[in-house]
């Protein structure tokens, strides 16, 4: 599968200076909508090489994560193992999650959700195995952004791990996940020289409020 | 390492959603409504419909 090879590549973009600061707003963003205590039972939908989930292991919550393919799940695991921390993980999909109903506080997916192959599905799935006063929080590439724009013209001349997924916009996400709050994130274009960097990182906050359908990462919170 | 009893208890099958249960040897996740096996493979459940082996009666 597609995804195993690019695994560490992955990996590799969060550490230029671009992707540390991408990381990091998108970070911010999803951590404040998701609202994160320790002790919650959280669910990683389409974990990959558990970005997220190890942050939120960090912050002491209850983490089981999940992505199809075996190499990802195998990475995330190395990861926890070198850290000391505990995960739980399964090999399984969006669309069938193979979870009793109604069993964690907090649903969780990041930039996944462009990969399934019915997103309808995997928001009621997703639903369905949080519990009542819990929360739903997805994060995806915001389809009006020119970070969507590139990988999308990208994509065209080789091979990249965005050739089969699909972009959304808010409109999009509204329609499909019903949700509470939403705001968007990363406002430095793609091509942005790292002595750039701290000019947006200034501006960023602004933008959110000003621009917001615009931001290329997309986030949206469901309350359940 | 077995699988913890957090994670069994959490478990569902995929398909049905109904509950499963550890096989004897301890490598495999059985769902009796659906008759499937679901393997463990290197201590992770693999939880996916397309690769869970039809159980015979």
């Amino acid at each position: 599968m597609e995804f195993d090879r690019i695994a560490e590549k992955y990996d590799g973009w969060f550490k230029t200076p671009l992707g540390s600061h991408v990381d990091r707003l998108e970070k911010e963003l999803t951590f404040r909508l998701l609202a994160p205590r320790p002790g919650e039972r959280v669910l990683d939908v389409g974990t990959g090489t558990a970005n997220y989930l190890l942050e939120l292991a960090r912050m002491g919550l209850d983490c089981t994560g999940l992505d199809p393919g075996p190499t990802m799940v195998s990475i995330a695991g190395a990861k926890a193992r070198a850290e000391g921390l505990d995960l739980r993980l399964v090999r399984a999909r969006a669309e069938a999650l193979p979870f009793v109903s109604q069993g964690f506080d907090i649903v969780l997916s990041v930039t996944a959700f462009e990969f399934f192959q019915d997103p309808a599905l995997a928001v009621s799935e997703m639903v369905r195995v949080c519990r009542p006063g819990g929360r739903i929080v997805i994060g995806v590439l915001n389809k009006w952004s020119l970070w969507a724009l590139k990988r999308r013209i990208l994509s065209w001349f080789r091979e990249s791990v965005f050739t089969q997924c699909r972009f959304y916009s808010y409109p999009e996400m509204r329609r499909l996940t019903k949700p509470a709050s939403w705001g968007t994130a990363v406002f430095a274009p793609p091509w942005t020289p790292p002595s750039l960097i701290p000019r947006f990182d200034r501006w960023e906050r602004r933008l959110q409020a000003l621009a917001r359908p615009f931001g290329a990462y997309l986030v949206v919170r469901r309350d359940r | 390492m077995a699988l913890s009893k957090e994670l069994l208890d959490i478990l569902a099958c995929p398909k049905c959603k109904g509950e499963i249960h550890l096989n004897e040897k301890g490598d495999g996740l059985i769902c009796n409504a659906c008759k499937l096996l679901y393997e463990i493979r290197d201590d992770i459940p693999v939880m996916l419909i397309d690769e869970a082996k039809p159980i015979k009666d």
